[in-house]
């Protein structure tokens, strides 16, 4: 495998940046995890079968690039993945670390930030955007600049959730989002949209679907074909637009 | 139970000749087994909000 080197590398200098390596084996549990010792690896390397079919690959190692969204802005052999083309990538994204030396007085900003506590970083912020030195000015406004690009990734995040009816996952993200941003005008945004949320009926019938379809999973091998189907289609109908809802109506084409 | 729901999303995501292209969705998949991913990922769709390098790639 001489491509280890290259993602090691890769993984070193972008996983803080939000770039995140998924190495996908069939193989047996016992070798991956052999392996993945032997070479000291520290990327995300997965076991899961089938996924070389459903993707297509042109033999193996076969990679691809996806973006935010989960959709593909790349693909081609991972000799070919080049630093700078990752540099493209990562640079709109939300570093999960500032490691940029900054002026004293934005060092609690960072502190902050690095510990996830993005509405106390942005107080702390605030209080020097206006500042007379030049260079704390400019340290404020990266500082600022990289929190408005995390709370845009918390955003869209959210945006997904809300289009695609997961309403107890928006839930559970607005909630994580509020706690991060807490003491900020988005913290109070997120915190109140989470409570809205929760008490909706639509939030409550996803959870009712969930609950009825995991009752239902277990079963359902011993269960007459058309006696299956009936109970997901039920499932289905009960609670459309819900996730398990949708999940069971896929599930009842199989029966 | 679980395998077998796996497989059968599986294949429902793969219809014959499929090969994935630029600006299409990736499928998701279940991860079986990980080492070295991100706190709590169990599917594809938990890196959403990442830049994701997939590579499928075999020892032997």
């Amino acid at each position: 495998m001489k491509g280890v080197p290259h993602l090691i590398e890769l993984n070193n200098k972008f996983r803080e940046r939000g770039f995140e390596i998924v190495a996908v084996s069939d193989e047996d549990a016992g070798t991956i995890e052999k392996f993945v010792k032997d070479k000291s690896i520290n990327y995300g390397i997965i076991k899961a079968s089938n996924v070389i079919k459903t993707y297509g690959g042109k033999g193996y190692p076969s990679a691809w690039v996806l973006d935010v969204d989960g959709k593909v802005i790349w693909k081609g052999h991972p000799a070919n993945l080049t630093d700078a083309m990752v540099e493209d990538w990562v640079k709109d994204l939300a570093p999960a670390k500032i490691t940029k030396e900054v002026s004293k007085a934005l060092r609690n900003a960072v502190e902050a930030y690095n510990k996830g506590e993005f509405g106390k970083a942005e107080t702390e912020v605030d209080k020097h955007l206006g500042s007379d030195d030049p260079a704390v000015k400019a340290d404020a406004e990266f500082v600022d600049g990289v929190i408005e690009k995390r709370r845009a990734v918390g955003e869209a995040k959210a945006a997904k959730a809300r289009e695609s009816g997961d309403l107890p996952k928006l839930a559970t993200l607005l909630e994580a989002e509020a706690k991060a941003f807490d003491g900020s005008e988005h913290g109070k945004k997120c915190a109140e949209e989470a409570k809205t949320v929760k008490a909706s009926k639509e939030y409550k019938d996803c959870l009712k679907a969930q609950s009825e379809l995991d009752k239902l999973k277990p079963k359902i091998n011993d269960m007459k074909a058309d006696k299956a189907k009936r109970a997901l289609e039920k499932i289905a109908k009960d609670f459309p637009g819900t996730p398990a809802g949708k999940e069971a109506a896929e599930l009842a084409k199989d029966f | 139970m679980k395998t077998l729901l796996t497989v059968l999303l599986t294949l429902l995501a793969a219809s014959p000749g499929y090969a994935m292209d630029k600006g299409e969705e990736a499928p998701n998949f279940r991860f079986e087994a990980s080492w070295n991913t991100l706190p709590g990922a169990r599917q594809l769709t938990d890196y959403r909000g990442k830049i994701v390098f997939l590579e499928i790639w075999k020892i032997h």
